[in-house]
């Protein structure tokens, strides 16, 4: 560890892997960006960046400097990122990039670093910042890659995706005829009503699941009967049944008494799902009240049912808006019950509808905008309200 | 910022899992077509159809989908810690890895652990990704995928209703061991 921990040791290392981990990242964003031929290479990435971090920790100016220099020598081709056949404004981009983010950025890893022996602190504040930046860009990358190809795969057509499937620039000069795929789904595939439709269903599932789970949840927080620490134990247990077990008796049961096919059956059966995660997520919050309050108003003569009206729902509306949310988020996202027991169009709900724009007729562009249509609500909502669904999921919701 | 990374979780499963279909296509997907271009490969690589790949890739999906899950959780025990702790750390010159390994991570044990069953009951349980992204098929077929198989494939509804039936006892086992931990450590 000592030999680590010498500045001409860990400035090379910790610029030699910078180095690799930006150039893959800048040559992954251009060719998603321009669908042009850009690779990293990483025997001359991990070069330049042995030679960056020395530079780094001789001076500032000294960095700057070779940073304009990797990345000239980019452009002519011999620098961490390899371009093939691109246009000059592209090239210049990216090889400007790559030599920038790299040097910029290890001059912050390596702040502090001098040229002599490190101590250990300053050593591991730069190992941190390191570890810290990659898993910022490491995590972005990889949530943002399948939602971006998503989105732009739902505004191509389908010439343009077989012949470039790493071009997803944006030819803005169509203007709508872009969203064309969005208009096709409105018109001819019905998705208005589809949309509609899971809107009103997560909607009443969320209404009927907090009728149900408000009082269940009181009931197992504050009144004590026999049986309540197994019926706590026993929502748990339902709680983490899995749908698949429990969908062939729904199947035959709804054959048998017609409620497949058709959206009562559905709405009956999405809380059954949710009640148990929304009674388990409650429950722990009632137990977080003060019970004195409540006593308070026994005392002063309210009911059980208005001291619940009248004190704790109010004191509880933090945890019902997160736990309303949650429970919108799983009907509106629930796939499996709406897959076996819609065969209807005109009653599908949206994850019913783009599972059935899944067949070799359909192009795939369809299918990405279907899917686009049905993330965006849920996407904004949690956005809008993401301080409450961050407390509601952390809060027991362990579903999924 | 902190919702961007919850995405994954957030969203419809059959979106995502289509959103993955079309990336990884063996045809015309653009995770191909960046591995050849950037010369790791030679010929297109069929992510979710060969044998011990597809495998591979519905278990990274499942992570990729739930790691969000995770990071909240362990976030959330993370800002409970008591400061003072780290404030003492630094008297005594702990160095940032020390702090970590001493302080942190005993804290996050329980939460860790507790995640740990959790999240090994839900994915054992997990229907609809591997349905939506292979179908079962390329050596796929988890006990869950099967129920649907047996039962509206080949319209076997005993059978389908025989492998619900294990799926419910593998539960029950593991649910012995949740309930045991969890209430140790949630107290329940």
């Amino acid at each position: 560890m000592r030999l680590f921990r010498q500045g001409y040791v860990t400035a090379p290392v910790l610029g030699a892997l910078w180095f690799v981990v930006i150039s893959t990242t800048v040559a992954i964003v251009m060719s998603f960006a321009t669908g042009a031929a850009f690779r990293p290479s990483v025997g001359l990435s991990l070069l330049w960046g042995v030679l960056a971090g020395v530079a780094v920790i001789h001076g500032r100016m000294i960095a700057r400097g070779f940073g304009m220099m990797v990345g000239a020598i980019g452009y002519l081709g011999y620098g961490p990122m390899v371009s093939g056949e691109v246009g000059l404004l592209p090239a210049i981009l990216g090889h400007g990039a790559v030599a920038g983010f790299g040097v910029l950025g290890l001059m912050v890893i390596l702040d502090g670093v001098g040229r002599a022996a490190l101590t250990r602190h300053v050593f591991e504040e730069a190992v941190i910042r390191f570890l810290t930046g990659f898993g910022y860009i490491f995590f972005t990358a990889i949530v943002l890659i399948p939602f971006y190809v998503m989105v732009m795969t739902s505004l191509k057509n389908q010439s343009e995706l077989l012949q470039n499937p790493l071009d997803f620039s944006i030819d803005l000069s169509k203007g709508f005829g872009l969203l064309r795929s969005y208009q096709e789904l409105f018109q001819d595939f019905n998705f208005g009503t589809y949309l509609v439709n899971s809107f009103a269903i997560s909607v009443i599932t969320v209404f009927v699941t907090l009728l149900f789970s408000v009082p269940g949840a009181y009931a197992v927080a504050r009144l004590r009967f026999r049986g309540r620490a197994a019926f706590s134990r026993s929502i748990l247990l339902i709680y983490m049944v899995p749908m698949i077990v429990l969908a062939l008796p729904i199947y035959i049961a709804f054959s048998m008494t017609g409620l497949r096919n058709s959206i009562l059956g559905i709405v009956l059966i999405y809380p059954v799902t949710t009640i148990p995660v929304a009674l388990y997520m409650l429950q722990g919050y009632f137990r977080g009240l003060p019970s004195e309050v409540e006593e308070a108003g026994l005392m002063d003569g309210l009911s059980r049912l208005a001291v619940i009206w009248k004190i704790t729902l109010p004191l509880a509306l933090p945890a019902l808006a997160s736990v309303s949310l949650y429970v919108f988020m799983i009907a509106w996202n629930e796939f499996l019950l709406a897959f076996m027991l819609l065969d209807d169009p005109s009653k599908f709900t949206l994850t019913r509808g783009i599972s059935s724009l899944n067949s070799s007729e359909i192009p795939r562009q369809h299918l990405m905008a279907g899917a686009v249509i049905a993330t965006v609500p849920i996407m904004a909502l949690f956005l809008g309200l993401e301080r409450f669904m961050t407390k509601g999921l952390t809060a027991g919701s362990v579903k999924g | 910022m902190r919702g961007l990374y919850l995405f994954p979780y957030v969203a419809p499963v059959i979106a995502v899992a289509f959103s993955w279909l079309i990336l990884f296509d063996p045809f015309s997907g653009s995770a191909n077509a960046l591995l050849v271009q950037m010369g790791m490969t030679d010929s297109a690589i069929n992510f979710f159809g060969e044998r011990p790949l597809a495998l591979i890739m519905v278990t990274v999906f499942e992570i990729w989908r739930y790691f969000p899950l995770s990071f909240l959780f362990i976030l959330a025990r993370m800002q409970s810690i008591d400061s003072d702790m780290y404030e003492a750390a630094d008297m005594d010159g702990a160095s940032p890895f020390q702090k970590f390994w001493y302080l942190s991570l005993p804290q996050l044990l329980g939460i860790l652990s507790v995640l740990f069953l959790l999240r090994f009951i839900w994915t054992f349980n997990k229907f609809d990704d591997i349905f939506l992204l292979t179908g079962g098929n390329a050596g796929t077929r988890t006990l869950t995928v099967d129920v649907y198989e047996q039962a509206f494939a080949i319209s076997n509804i005993g059978a389908g209703a025989a492998v619900a039936v294990i799926i419910f006892s593998c539960l029950l086992f593991f649910s012995f061991f949740f309930l045991k931990y969890v209430s140790r450590e949630e107290g329940l």
